[in-house]
């Protein structure tokens, strides 16, 4: 941490330590595919439940900070990455990759939810857990599969009505 | 804006322009996709893209295929910023550089700030400062979805902005009464209201002399405004050149750029000779919105 944002001889570090790092790593990598590689340019920190991306290399003391870095994961009970960060990682996820199109992703998106085979080509074993929903080849947020492989999306509601809006003109 | 008759060459194109609509034109985020990535999938939808020359990563929406560029899957994606050209000449002229410690004081809705992430290559740290929390929202959206992770969102006054930095580059594109904006708004075409005028004028110059006062000796300092009225441009400057130890630094446009300079007097006030190093950027000139921008070097 630079000692440039000395304010009053006080250094407000967030706490960035390598363990956080590691989690983030691993959980990616595991779970999508993510080369551990990808994540040496950058910091994580941790905020409550969460984990958090960010590149900036000094924390500055005394201002207001409203906002910080990407919001990566939930950390409380079972890991759920956020929207954001998956499509921040589109390019690089291979794995748990639920493909859609034009007509199942409007589905999901107002609130339904549609069984695995829905789904050809997809990339998982259609275990429960956290998924990337692609479409066009491009991840657009996140979803889960419940243990009876049926799936959902998890994509914020604003970004959703969004989302719906540009499908509704292809 | 009859007021600016003897300052804006060829006034008459000028007011025939602002008449006219203003091209719109996007910068592609590489710090997502490649520009190539971009374009190609831009033009399958049936958007016609012509490369500006004279701007890196901005290119010009010649034609759509009937809906705006903003509701398509990329822009959601973050893959572009739509930009006008005129306030995409101000984050190359701050040139930031790598691993820098910046400060955009009047940040929302973050078209300069996404862009001077995107010079900087997501490295070193920006902070990007709002205080109307209403337009903050939009700030930390277009951070968010452009990608942005060297930035720290602020919320303070700029004027009274805590000691901090000191930063090695400070951006202050000022609350104006946005005359440059008149092609987009209807209303704004007869020009700002002259007592509007005076009371930001006195904001403004609150906020470049803070911006001064937090840059290291030795450091940049840009200024800029969308509006025409030299009492929100060179008479501002000319104030900050007068209370705090600064300089101009003469802005090297490229020739296929057209601008105008700064101006060294106005309606009997007299400014700095080294104003005319600042420049203006005029609607029928660049084919824009209309810009002003001084940079300065804080001794
Ligand atoms: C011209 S806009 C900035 C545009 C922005 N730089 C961009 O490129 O997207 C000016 C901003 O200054 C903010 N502002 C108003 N008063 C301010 C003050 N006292 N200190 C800092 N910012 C202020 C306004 O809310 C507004 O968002």
């Amino acid at each position: 941490m630079s000692k440039r944002f000395k304010y009053k001889g006080k250094v407000i570090s967030l706490d960035f330590s390598d363990n956080w790092k590691e989690i983030v790593k691993q959980y990616f990598h595991d779970r999508f595919g993510v080369p551990e590689s990808m994540w040496d340019q950058y910091k994580v920190f941790n905020r409550g439940d969460e984990l958090w991306l960010a590149s900036f290399s000094i924390v500055p003391s005394d201002l207001r900070i409203v906002k910080a870095g990407l919001r990566l994961l939930r950390i409380k009970g079972n890991p759920k990455p956020t929207t954001v960060a998956l499509q921040w990682l589109s390019p690089y996820i291979t794995k748990n990759v639920v493909n859609t199109n034009k007509e199942t992703l409007s589905k999901l998106l107002q609130g339904g939810i549609l069984h695995i085979s829905n789904f050809p080509e997809s990339t998982t074993d259609g275990e429960k857990g956290y998924v990337a929903l692609a479409f066009q080849g491009l991840i657009v947020g996140c979803g889960h599969i419940s243990s009876g492989g049926m799936v959902k999306s998890q994509i914020p509601a604003g970004k959703a009505r969004e989302l719906l809006e540009i499908l509704a003109r292809l | 804006m009859d007021r600016y008759a003897d300052i804006i060459p060829d006034f008459e194109s000028f007011k025939a322009c602002l008449l006219t609509p203003q091209p719109h034109y996007i910068r592609v985020n590489t710090l997502k996709v490649t520009e190539q990535e971009v374009i190609s999938k831009l033009e399958k939808l049936g958007f016609i893209l012509q490369k500006v020359s004279f701007a890196k990563w901005f290119y010009e929406v010649i034609d759509t295929p009937g809906y705006s560029i903003t509701h398509t899957l990329y822009h959601w994606l973050g893959w572009f910023y739509v930009q006008d050209i005129a306030p995409g000449l101000v984050s190359p002229i701050l040139d930031p550089q790598e691993d820098e410690l910046i400060l955009d004081l009047a940040a929302a809705p973050g078209g300069k700030t996404t862009h001077i992430a995107q010079i900087m290559k997501n490295t070193g740290t920006i902070i990007a400062n709002e205080p109307v929390t209403g337009r903050l929202r939009s700030l930390q959206a277009n951070t968010h979805r452009m990608g942005v992770l060297n930035t720290i969102i602020t919320q303070h006054n700029g004027i009274m902005f805590p000691d901090s930095g000191p930063f090695d580059r400070v951006l202050v594109d000022v609350p104006c009464s946005g005359e440059g904006r008149a092609r987009e708004t209807k209303s704004r075409r007869k020009g700002a209201e002259e007592g509007f005028i005076e009371s930001i004028s006195g904001t403004q110059k609150g906020l470049l002399r803070r911006a001064i006062q937090l840059t290291k000796p030795g450091g940049i300092i840009v200024y800029s405004t969308c509006t025409f009225a030299p009492e929100e441009n060179e008479a501002v400057v000319n104030y900050a050149l007068q209370n705090e130890p600064c300089e101009i630094v003469p802005i090297e446009m490229a020739e296929n750029i057209p601008h105008s300079k700064g101006l060294i007097k106005w309606q009997g006030m007299e400014f700095d000779e080294s104003l005319r190093y600042t420049i203006r950027i005029y609607p029928h000139q660049l084919d824009s919105g209309g810009m002003y921008i001084a940079k300065l070097r804080r001794l």
